[in-house]
């Protein structure tokens, strides 16, 4: 019998949006000295020293941080942007949350690249989201904080029927 | 429950599980795995409904989705679904059945007087009547509402939930008959991701309904094995799903029921799930449809295919009739017969109606020893009135009647073609079958088994498996598959006998469609009345119209019409098939957009804070956005103007959050801006912003906002709230399509950032006050400070006319920041306001608006900006502004309507008196807020050079006008006096 899934959500947090200029040798050579981490592969993230850096789009990361510091030292390279309140986390926990996407999204829930670490963008019932894996059994979902209210309700009836 | 029609033992039954159910009233058993109509057949009801037009008695047909005639309501209140099929639901306990198109009963029922007329009412008989006066139409129309339609819907709210769910998958097949088995087992045995759809309770499909061998064992246990087998390599088996669309990228839609039709489901769970699989490569393996025969009578209850006779007989140990006659054209039909005798049916002939040189001699040779049978017999006609009793046969000419209480027909087998063609794909004609079959395809799909017109139990597997391994591997995936699933019986369903009815047949009482009373004869006049298109036939007769959609007549009857044209069916061609296979609830389609679920609600940051207000609401997309907040017993008009007025004397608090943010920084940040808008951007100096607008590479106006430099390589560019997804799509394009080169980045705040309007003469004392003593920023100008210990952007633009701020805080923190906002501003004798006050303060100041004055036909010129163009160019726009239709002196142009009358209505059209070509329209119109009189924005051809005409504006919608003059759509402080420093 499958585990009832729990949704929750977490506090806050800060965001900052890097979009390389080019993304060459000089832009990755400067992220990881500033992150700490090569800047994750598309459809990637991984955890840095500060948080979790994600793959947003072409030449374009999510870096868990603060955004001066890390403009001052990427300015050359990259284009930073506070971003902290333009998304909302909710975290889904449980083992049937491939179940619970599949019920109104775009995205192949149960496809074998949706492992941890993956990070992919679609649609979940209306809503742009980015869904990404933690682990097997655990996915954060972030979407736009006028939409959060909506998205969480909705993932709470859905999670009933999942 | 034992009785002439049950058989003692068989089917694929739990006997030990009796369940009572209700049809018309009176109780009933049946077993559990019996369908509505095999219990009701196993009870000896023979009479399951009423036909549409001539309410003739009608039996049930067929045993499966194809079923016309037994069709009834099922459930009660709310949950009764009309027009269900019978040979559709399985039994459940408190079934509650009712049968359609009667009254007062079933076999009583007064609309059989209608037989009496039946020469007055022949297809396409209302093309005829009913044009009298037209007032008498009100009258014909009140009965003919009465006639029409077929089933009662429920008139309480649906009560249930309807669930959906996506699969992705490599290939999907549909059908899991021995066919779509095999091809399954192939694809996951080679490592494919499968999913497998089908509409029964059970896998097996044909395999069910006959007795054979496959890799040494029953078809049952096969089939269970091969269940095991598939779920055990992940493959996603959808039961009682019936695919029933087949669109654009290889998507498929089935409907999946979670309940049988009519039954309550469990705490709230949903009753159907609307799949939508994604494949990369789709099987079809849907099979293929039995047809019927046309003679005189062939509608009467215990006429039945000859499949469903031996589907009764071996999955529901049900026997259709005591005295049965076989009439059929195939070698399958002639198995079917044998397998039923074996199974202890009474037969009591076979007729066939073909040759003996063209029957298979080891059947028929079979067949004589265990019954009489007879070639060249045609059936003429059957016997009886509420039920069968008997059939008159035509051999070789010489009349002769057999005595029987059910006759089981087969006029051949139809591949079941609806998806493949949905899908785009073609058919060829196979003569031998008389059926047509897939051809081509036009989407990554591909045909097996029976729908392909593939026969041979041995065959039917080995093919399958082949495509299956060939789909497969063709996506590289290449895990050694085994042997296919052999089965010793490869008898093929043999050559197929011609469709005309024997020479004495009444074709008035040759029914083709059961279901809409369609007969040869109809399909006859309809060719003598000139109806040649096989389009105009189906609509003139109205046959496959249906709920079956003609799955059982539509060859029969383009047959038919291509013997009247002396052609053949190829050359005549099919009807456009199209979605849903199956009929769907709306409660599917429909699924969880419903209440909270039907449009989400986009919450600006600060919509707690207006809703404690309860204002009324206005949509703008998702989002909710104040209209105004009204004092109690005033009108929204009232409130609208008394806000406005507010804000010209004194000083108004808004939210404008939701309009469109972004933020462009790096060093080519200047140039990227200088591309994306029209106007100037370099030159800004840090800390002063200005109005841009943005053009469409047709040089036609997008949408337009304000652009502010904030650092060195750093700007916020702002645009509508309607345009905002619009415009980030737009940056998007221009930095990643066209000038990835640039080094800029393209940030899309309008969710990080809330911001609120401050607007009055008290607006600045107000911001100063806020932001400790900081000094407000001047007009175009911004500064940072803070707001209850939040940082803030204040930036100083006007929309209203009057001097304003735009306050920019994280949306996270705005919650403080509006309420100390509007405590200051109520403190100086001021307040909130909503769009109402918006609109008349942007009405009277002139400004343009992002849908209506910007309404993707209008220019720069158009709208009088033409002046702050960037005269280098290079903006994205600027080339299509060179076309000569921006030239046209009569184009339409932004003009002001002052009123000599009243209201001015919005929307109404701009002409010379009423009923006149229309020469523009207005866009908005509003009472002025300190003045008397009614003013409005329009666009008027050749507007800017007819200042002073005098117009109607006329609406004939609103039913209303007003004379109104051309003037300068600046109303107010034309100048820019009070919003400067």
């Amino acid at each position: 019998m499958t585990e009832p899934l729990t949704i929750s959500q977490p506090s806050a947090t800060r965001w900052v949006r890097c979009e390389a200029f080019t993304d060459d040798e000089a832009f990755r050579k400067a992220f990881e000295a500033a992150v700490g981490i090569a800047p994750p592969k598309p459809l990637t993230w991984a955890v840095a020293k500060d948080g979790r850096v994600l793959w947003a789009e072409v030449k374009a990361w999510l870096v868990e941080a603060d955004a001066e510091p890390l403009a001052e030292r990427l300015q050359d390279v990259a284009a930073i942007s506070d971003v902290s309140h333009a998304w909302r986390a909710i975290d889904v926990k449980g083992s049937n949350w491939r179940e619970l996407l599949a019920h109104e999204t775009t995205l192949d829930a149960y496809s074998p690249t949706l492992a941890p670490g993956a990070v992919v963008a679609g649609l979940w019932s209306h809503v742009p989201v980015m869904v990404l894996v933690r682990s097997e059994t655990e996915i954060t979902l972030y979407g736009p904080p006028s939409l959060a209210h909506y998205l969480s309700e909705a993932l709470h009836h859905l999670a009933g029927w999942v | 429950m034992s009785g002439p029609y049950r058989l003692a033992e068989g089917g694929r039954l739990d006997r030990t599980t009796a369940i009572p159910f209700q049809f018309d009233g009176k109780s009933y058993r049946g077993f559990a795995g019996d369908t509505l109509a095999s219990a009701l057949l196993a009870n000896g009801v023979r009479l399951f409904g009423r036909s549409f037009k001539y309410h003739r008695p009608r039996g049930v047909i067929t045993s499966g989705v194809e079923e016309p005639n037994a069709l009834a309501g099922v459930g009660l209140g709310a949950r009764r679904e009309p027009n269900t099929r019978m040979t559709d639901v399985f039994l459940y306990e408190g079934l509650h059945a009712v049968s359609q198109n009667r009254w007062p009963s079933l076999d009583l029922d007064l609309g059989a007087a209608n037989q009496l007329i039946a020469p007055f009412i022949p297809a396409g008989f209302y093309y005829k009547t009913f044009l009298g006066p037209p007032k008498l139409w009100m009258v014909y129309e009140h009965f003919i509402r009465a006639m029409a339609g077929l089933g009662a819907p429920p008139t309480e709210a649906d009560p249930d939930n309807y669930a959906r769910a996506s699969r992705h998958c490599d290939v999907a097949v549909v059908g899991a008959g021995p066919a779509g088995l095999s091809a399954a087992l192939a694809a996951a045995r080679a490592g494919a991701r499968v999913v497998l759809i089908e509409g029964d309770a059970h896998l097996g499909g044909a395999l069910q309904a006959e007795a054979c061998h496959i890799d040494g064992q029953s078809g049952v246990d096969w089939v269970a094995g091969v269940q095991a087998e598939l779920t055990e390599r992940g493959v996603h088996i959808l039961k009682r799903a019936t695919a029933f669309g087949y669109y654009d990228h290889n998507m498929l839609y089935a409907a999946q029921r979670l309940c049988e039709p009519g039954q309550p489901p469990q705490d709230g769970a949903p009753v159907q799930r609307l799949w939508k699989v994604r494949a990369k490569r789709v099987i079809l393996a849907q099979g293929a449809i039995e047809r019927p025969l046309a003679f005189s009578d062939n509608d009467r209850p215990g006429v039945m295919l000859s499949g469903a006779v031996g589907t009764y007989a071996h999955r529901y140990g049900v026997a259709a009739g005591t005295e049965i006659v076989f009439a059929g054209q195939t070698d399958a039909a002639l198995r079917t017969a044998l397998g039923a005798i074996d199974l202890g049916v009474k037969v009591t002939a076979i007729l066939d109606a073909r040759s003996e040189a063209d029957i298979d001699p080891g059947l028929w040779t079979m067949a004589k020893a265990k019954v009489k049978t007879l070639a060249e017999a045609k059936p003429v006609r059957a016997r009886g009135g509420k039920g069968v009793e008997g059939l008159e046969v035509d051999v070789s000419g010489r009349l002769t009647a057999f005595s029987a209480d059910a006759i089981a027909v087969n006029g051949g087998y139809t591949p079941s073609v609806h998806l493949h063609m949905q899908a785009g794909g073609g058919l060829d004609w196979r003569a031998d079958e008389s059926a047509f079959a897939p051809s081509h395809a036009a989407q990554d799909q591909i045909s097996v088994g029976a729908g392909a017109g593939v026969s041979g139990l041995r065959s039917v597997l080995q093919t399958a498996f082949d495509s299956g391994l060939a789909v497969a591997l063709a996506l590289g995936f290449d895990l050694p598959c085994g042997k296919a699933p052999y089965a010793e019986d490869d008898a093929r369903a043999g050559l197929t006998g011609d469709f005309l009815p024997a020479p004495s047949v009444n074709l008035k009482t040759a029914f083709v469609d059961p279901q809409n009373d369609v007969t040869l004869a109809d399909l006859d006049l309809a060719w003598r009345e000139g109806y040649r298109s096989v389009e105009h036939m189906k609509r003139y007769t109205t046959l496959g119209m249906a709920t079956d959609q003609g799955k059982t007549s539509n060859l029969i009857g383009l047959a038919r019409l291509a013997k009247n044209a002396a052609k053949t069916p190829p050359e005549i061609g099919l009807t456009t098939f199209r979605p849903p296979f199956i009929p769907v609830t709306l409660g599917l389609l429909v699924g969880d957009d419903r209440g909270f679920h039907a449009a989400p609600l986009r919450r600006p940051p600060l919509y707690d804070a207006h809703a404690a207000a309860n204002p009324p609401w206005q949509p703008v997309g998702y989002w909710r956005r104040p209209r105004a907040y009204l004092q109690p017993s005033e009108t929204l008009a009232a409130a609208g103007l008394r806000e406005a007025r507010m804000v010209r004397q004194c000083v108004g608090v808004t939210d404008v959050s939701t309009l469109g943010k972004f933020e462009i920084s790096g060093p080519d940040a200047a140039k990227f801006l200088e591309i994306a808008c029209a106007t100037t951007v370099a030159k800004l100096a840090i800390g002063r912003g200005r109005y841009t607008f943005m053009l469409r590479e047709d040089g036609l106006c997008n949408d337009d906002g304000t652009v502010w430099r904030l650092a060195e390589h750093r700007y916020l560019l702002t645009s509508s709230t309607g345009g905002a997804d619009r415009m980030a799509q737009h940056l998007s394009y221009i930095r990643n399509v066209l000038r990835p080169d640039l080094r800029v980045g393209v940030a899309n705040v309008q969710e990080h950032f809330a911001a609120i309007a401050v607007a009055g003469p008290n607006a600045k004392s107000v911001i100063e006050a806020a932001c400790e003593g900081a000094p407000a920023p001047r007009h175009m100008g911004l500064s940072r400070a803070k707001i209850q210990g939040t940082d803030a952007l204040i930036l100083a633009a006007s929309y209203s006319g009057e001097r304003a701020f735009e306050v920019y805080v994280r949306s996270g923190e705005a919650g403080p920041v509006w309420a100390d906002l509007l405590k200051r501003a109520t403190s100086e004798g001021g307040g909130a306001y909503g769009l109402e006050a918006l609109e008349i303060l942007r009405i009277e100041k002139g400004h343009v608006e992002t849908g209506g004055e910007i309404d993707g036909r209008t220019s720069a010129w158009d709208l009088g900006l033409e002046k702050m163009l960037n005269p280098v160019g290079g903006y994205i726009g600027a080339a299509g502004q060179g076309r000569a239709a921006f030239e046209d002196p009569n184009r339409l142009q932004f003009v002001g309507l002052k009123s000599l009358e009243g209201p001015i209505p919005e929307g109404a059209a701009l002409t010379a008196k009423a009923g006149a070509s229309a020469q523009g329209h207005v866009t908005a119109g509003s009472l002025r807020t300190l003045e008397p009189g009614f003013i409005g924005l329009g666009l008027l051809a050749a507007g800017r050079t007819r200042l002073g005409d005098t117009l109607l504006a006329w609406s004939a919608t609103r039913r209303a006008s007003a004379r109104v003059e051309v003037v300068s759509p600046h109303f107010y402080d034309g100048e820019g006096a009070r919003y400067r420093d």
